[in-house]
């Protein structure tokens, strides 16, 4: 499984499902909004080697609405991150 | 006519001030500077070249370098400043940061102590990571047990970085038993880096 990177409409959402994904046992970063997503300063969620459907489920039921789940992907070295609906 | 200046022994900015004194006072054409230092080496070598004197080639001999030159007509720089040539070199060493609360800036706790762990998280994804990162006060809580810096503390000390916490504080707060990452400190080292480092950064 990849790492995830959650995108969240403001920081406080953002530090919301950080207090639900750790509860949840997840292995998680709060970090700041990688560059390739988004100029604007902002809170995401790292979290590693995890499936999307999951958190996507976990959040659903807690009702923290997210922006955007991205995978990260490495091919060959080089970084990016693949948006998924 | 060649010149000879043996810089062993001395500590930056000497070695570059003897020779800009050499090349002042002139009457030769060759010149071979040495130094027993990385340090004095790069700053001669940028001073000569800031001069306008052609370096032909650096050779390490045992613990030594020799700096070889061929001075035609050297320049002086007006603005020599003998602060441009300290004794670390800042191009090549990280910064140090000191962390002297478990937050970045003041507002709201909870917002600081995210932005302190995305702010690490941050350094440890940095192509040049900080050389030190001094933790005193509050900041100690960071190194502590169930702290959820630590991973990304312990991924900087991996890579490099030397973690130095403060003793004192560790035990003010009864933390010296739940240190998990750095080496307990005292306010003597941690003041020799805040002297001696090239460039320290308060966070």
């Amino acid at each position: 499984m990849n790492d995830l990177v959650i995108t969240f409409p403001s920081s406080n959402h953002a530090i919301a499902a950080e207090y639900i994904c750790k509860s949840a046992g997840m292995e998680m970063e709060l970090i700041p909004t990688p560059r390739e997503i988004s100029s604007n300063c902002g809170f995401s969620l790292l979290i590693y080697r995890n499936d999307p459907k999951k958190i996507r489920q976990i959040l659903e039921k807690e009702d923290i609405p997210f922006a955007k789940i991205f995978i990260i992907q490495q091919p060959n070295g080089e970084k990016y991150y693949e948006e998924i609906n | 006519m060649k010149k000879l200046i043996d810089t062993s022994g001395l500590s930056c900015p000497q070695p570059v001030v003897e020779t800009r004194q050499a090349l002042k006072a002139g009457g030769f054409d060759e010149l071979e500077v040495i130094t027993d230092n990385e340090a004095a080496k790069e700053n001669v070598s940028r001073f000569l070249t800031n001069s306008e004197v052609k370096i032909n080639r650096i050779e390490t001999m045992g613990k030594k370098f020799h700096i070889f030159a061929s001075v035609g007509k050297p320049v002086e720089s007006e603005d020599f400043d003998s602060n441009a040539y300290p004794c670390s070199i800042p191009s090549k060493k990280g910064k140090t940061i000191f962390i002297a609360k478990d937050a970045i800036g003041s507002g709201s706790e909870e917002l600081g102590q995210k932005l302190m762990k995305a702010f690490l998280y941050t350094l440890t994804q940095l192509e040049n990571k900080p050389s030190c990162l001094l933790f005193m006060n509050g900041g100690v809580k960071l190194c502590t047990e169930g702290n959820d810096a630590i991973s990304n503390i312990k991924t900087l000390l991996d890579g490099g970085t030397e973690i130095l916490v403060c003793g004192t504080c560790l035990s003010y707060f009864g933390l010296t038993e739940k240190l998990q990452i750095g080496v307990i400190s005292n306010i003597y080292d941690i003041a020799e880096h805040l002297v001696n480092d090239a460039e320290v950064v308060k966070i």
